[in-house]
């Protein structure tokens, strides 16, 4: 079904292009499949060419064939957003993602909260599982928080004047976690498995992607540490795919690009 | 001395979305634990997170939020995919602390 949809699109498309002169200005349209390009590059349109170019796009021709082509092939290039609580392991599963794949790390884990303050990114990572691939930007987000005490860095050592800076820091990376929200195709909801999963954050969290209709997995950390019960996070959002990780260790997390591939391709 | 305030849903739905996180945080800010009757939507505790990063500073801490989704949404619900939040509690973080919370229970102490 798939090859039969492709070369309808493509006979569309040399339609087009059989109208295209040489010395048009051009618009480039990359069409994809199976991770081969069928047109390289395509001279489509011109400014001074047409109007039938200006017509169709206000018409919203062009973006209703791009999200139809994507409906049909899947989308191969997301930018997931990696959410959370503090301590929850964002950044080492960001970084487990980034070595696995493409070497490298996204940022520095600590034992304090809110260690991650400024949103950090890596593009251009692909995962593969057989033939099938995507094409991936991480954007690992501060943990999100209802407060922030700065009384509660200075019992890990901080000093008062270090412990009131990181919490004026890690409120503005709260803010930018959410903000980020509007920039993202798909999520990571990352939760610690030793803990409560009913805490605010993660409803709240859960709750705003489900009125963005982003698409979401859960992932169960830290199931390498004693008292980890990711069952009970199954039981608690049976509506959600659940996938118990150590980003630590890397314990199920063939399991999780699996659901990746799964689940994110098609948005 | 910590008071415990209830607000009807009628005295939300006398005001638009802004202006009841503008009182929300007002009154926690003041001390006040707050139960509201109707419960917040994900969106609006979202902004209420984002109001509330902004006013903290070395008295005010943030704040403590808990709130029910309603497990068997109605049919419109479904249709629209959202879940109605059933009641949602919200005081300044350095009075009240959450001890224990499932899908039908909330437990907390007012210090």
């Amino acid at each position: 079904m798939a090859m039969k949809f492709s070369f309808i699109a493509f006979s569309i498309f040399s339609h087009v292009n059989s109208h295209v002169k040489d010395d048009f200005n051009c618009a480039r349209i990359h069409l994809r499949y199976r991770g081969e390009y069928f047109l390289t590059t395509l001279k489509l349109f011109d400014k001074t060419y047409i109007n039938g170019y200006h017509v169709l796009n206000e018409m919203g021709i062009f973006s209703k064939l791009s999200d139809w082509l994507k409906s049909i092939f899947g989308k191969r290039h997301v930018r997931i957003g990696i959410y959370g609580p503090p301590n929850a392991g964002k950044t080492t599963l960001a970084n487990r993602i980034a070595q696995d794949w493409s070497g490298g790390i996204v940022g520095e884990v600590s034992e304090i909260p809110h260690e991650t303050r400024k949103v950090q990114k890596k593009g251009g990572i692909i995962i593969k599982d057989g033939k099938a691939s995507l094409r991936i930007d991480i954007v690992d987000t501060p943990g999100i928080a209802t407060k922030v005490d700065f009384h509660e860095f200075m019992e890990y050592g901080l000093d008062e004047e270090e412990a009131k800076k990181r919490a004026k820091e890690a409120t503005e990376g709260v803010i930018e976690a959410i903000k980020w929200l509007d920039n993202i195709d798909a999520v990571i909801l990352l939760m610690d498995s030793t803990k409560n999963p009913f805490t605010q954050v993660n409803i709240t969290i859960l709750g705003n992607l489900e009125a963005r209709e982003l698409p979401v997995i859960i992932a169960a950390n830290k199931i390498d540490l004693d008292g980890s019960t990711p069952a009970t996070l199954k039981s608690a959002f049976p509506q959600h795919e659940v996938i118990p990780i150590s980003a630590l260790t890397g314990a199920n997390i063939d399991l999780l690009y699996k659901a990746m591939l799964r689940k994110f391709r098609r948005k | 001395m910590t008071s415990v305030n209830f607000i009807s849903q009628a005295k939300l739905e006398g005001l638009d979305s802004q202006e009841k996180l503008d009182f929300i945080l007002k009154e926690v800010r003041k001390g006040q634990i707050l139960v509201l009757e109707k419960g917040l939507t994900p969106e609006e505790q979202t902004k209420l997170i984002e109001m509330t990063m902004e006013k903290i500073n070395e008295k005010f801490a943030g704040i403590e939020m808990e709130s029910y989704v309603n497990e068997k949404p109605t049919l419109l619900e479904k249709i629209f995919g959202r879940k109605k939040v059933r009641l949602t509690i919200i005081g300044p973080a350095d009075k009240i602390k959450t001890i224990y919370k499932d899908k039908d229970i909330i437990k907390a102490v007012i210090k």
